[in-house]
């Protein structure tokens, strides 16, 4: 579903992504681990297309997304759910009208089934009573928690989470990882998580790589990274 | 030391190129007709309410003082009459336009450079374009369109209240007959002293609605940055109007006098 081959990508003659290459199959949960500023957020801008980069090529579906100007890239997100980091809800908006505001610009959903429909992915996320709140009223939890409903509720098959759970205590980001990996099984969407928790990313992840200075150091299975025996893998473990 | 204020030159000049662009896309979704109604109704009522007392307090001071200056002048050569003169033509060419568009970048201008600079900085703007909606479209266009709907009505509301202003010192302080001063008035105001001073007023809407948009939408640097970048705005915007009001008045007398 999504391909990636010989990605680079510098900013002011600084590297940040070297000849990344790799994929990801339908419906699996690809974790991107990596240090602070190893380049895990310009990779999913790029899966995006919020970013171009300077060389190689991106296939989202099959059709490459590097060359297709502003306007066409504007369709194709349609079919992607993005997870910010602090949310990026509209603070001027409410819980619903954030959920609601993708679906009232994509879809000729009637009010009602509007109403249904954020209801209920709101119930999923456990926000069934926050839909009238604004997100200053909300904890950092409870705001990413709002994000990826918003992030989903157009029924995404591609869904990016970057640093789902930064800023969360541990028993919030074990709450917020079961959260993607739930939605994602329930939905069928290929995901990929750009993350350094490493404890969520072993457990909710189908594959993992790692990157150290806009490289893929290690590739494979949760299992894999566990196994390994390269030092930094080890250190980034532990 | 060269080479350093050529790179200034450089990025100067794409700056304006940007600037431009950005206009240009405004102004291609409002020649497609793809315009949010529900939006554009929202920020009317925001930008309109949010600027008419104090448009309507600094108006009629603005008439009085005139009409105070005018009278102490033009009873030396025993013309007080044509203090209603002074007041309406100053008013309605020069001043409530030039006067109201400053108001207006000051509230409803650094309003805007302030809201879309905050949604820069906290990746609002970012996820409208991740969610498939252009920003320019769902937050930008609705706002201009307001200014250039709200600015014009601003203006006329400007010129009637300091006119108010003028016949209230005209009237009481210089003792000029009540029917006389509108008499005056009705008779020192023509279309085309209305239409000039009208038209200005269409471009000062564009230039600060642009101008604060354009520094809002592409602020960085967090909370400084959004200070920072409002600021800008409401001094850029200044200084624009400023001097297109200049190019403005030549090129309007030059062809209606």
């Amino acid at each position: 579903m999504i391909e990636v081959e010989h990605l680079s990508k510098s900013f002011n003659g600084q590297p940040v992504l070297e000849d990344l290459s790799f994929s990801i199959s339908d419906g699996e949960i690809l974790v991107i681990l990596g240090e602070s500023g190893s380049g895990k957020s310009v990779l999913l801008k790029h899966l995006i297309g919020i970013l171009k980069p300077d060389q190689g090529t991106i296939r989202v579906n099959g059709k490459d997304i590097v060359p297709l100007p502003e306007r066409k890239l504007l369709g194709i997100r349609r079919d992607i759910g993005y997870l910010f980091q602090d949310g990026a809800l509209y603070d001027f908006m409410t819980v619903y009208e954030n959920v609601a505001f993708p679906l009232k610009e994509h879809t000729a959903l009637k009010r009602r089934e509007t109403v249904e429909k954020v209801t209920k992915i709101l119930t999923q996320v456990g926000l069934a009573g926050a839909l009238a709140k604004y997100p200053a009223e909300l904890s950092g939890g409870m705001r990413k928690r709002a994000a990826l409903a918003r992030a989903v509720i157009l029924d995404s098959k591609i869904l990016l989470c970057d640093e789902p759970t930064s800023g969360l205590d541990p028993i919030k980001s074990r709450e917020i990882s079961n959260l993607i990996h739930g939605l994602c099984r329930d939905l069928k969407c290929t995901t990929v998580v750009a993350s350094h928790d490493m404890e969520n990313s072993l457990r909710i992840a189908d594959r993992m790589i790692l990157l150290r200075k806009g490289r893929i150091v290690a590739r494979g299975t949760p299992d894999d990274m566990k196994s390994s025996q390269d030092a930094f893998i080890q250190e980034f473990l532990t | 030391m060269i080479l350093k204020s050529l790179n200034k030159l450089y990025e100067f000049l794409i700056e304006i190129g940007n600037a431009l662009f950005f206009l240009g896309e405004v102004f291609a979704y409002i020649l497609t007709g793809r315009v949010r109604w529900g939006e554009l109704l929202k920020q009317i009522y925001e930008q309109g309410i949010q600027s008419i007392v104090i448009v309507g307090m600094t108006s009629f001071a603005c008439g009085a003082v005139l009409a105070l200056q005018g009278y102490v002048m033009l009873n030396r050569f025993g013309t007080k009459e044509y203090v209603a003169h002074l007041v309406v033509l100053s008013l309605v060419r020069e001043l409530s336009p030039v006067f109201t568009s400053f108001i207006f970048s000051g509230k409803a201008g650094a309003r805007m450079a302030a809201e879309l600079g905050t949604m820069n900085v906290n990746d609002q703007i970012l996820a409208t374009r991740t969610m498939g909606v252009d920003p320019v479209a769902y937050l930008v266009l609705p706002r201009m369109l307001a200014s250039m709907a709200v600015l014009p009505v601003l203006v006329v509301f400007s010129e009637v209240i300091g006119i108010a202003g003028g016949y209230m010192i005209g009237v009481m302080d210089a003792n000029i007959p009540s029917s006389t001063y509108i008499h005056q008035t009705l008779r020192a105001v023509h279309f085309v002293d209305f239409f000039s001073g009208f038209i200005k007023t269409v471009f000062f809407a564009v230039i600060v609605s642009w101008v604060c948009c354009y520094q809002g939408y592409r602020t960085t640097g967090g909370s400084l940055g959004v200070g920072r970048y409002t600021t800008r705005a409401v001094a850029y915007s200044y200084m624009f109007v400023v001097l297109s009001n200049t190019v403005l008045t030549k090129i309007i007398l030059a062809f209606w006098g």
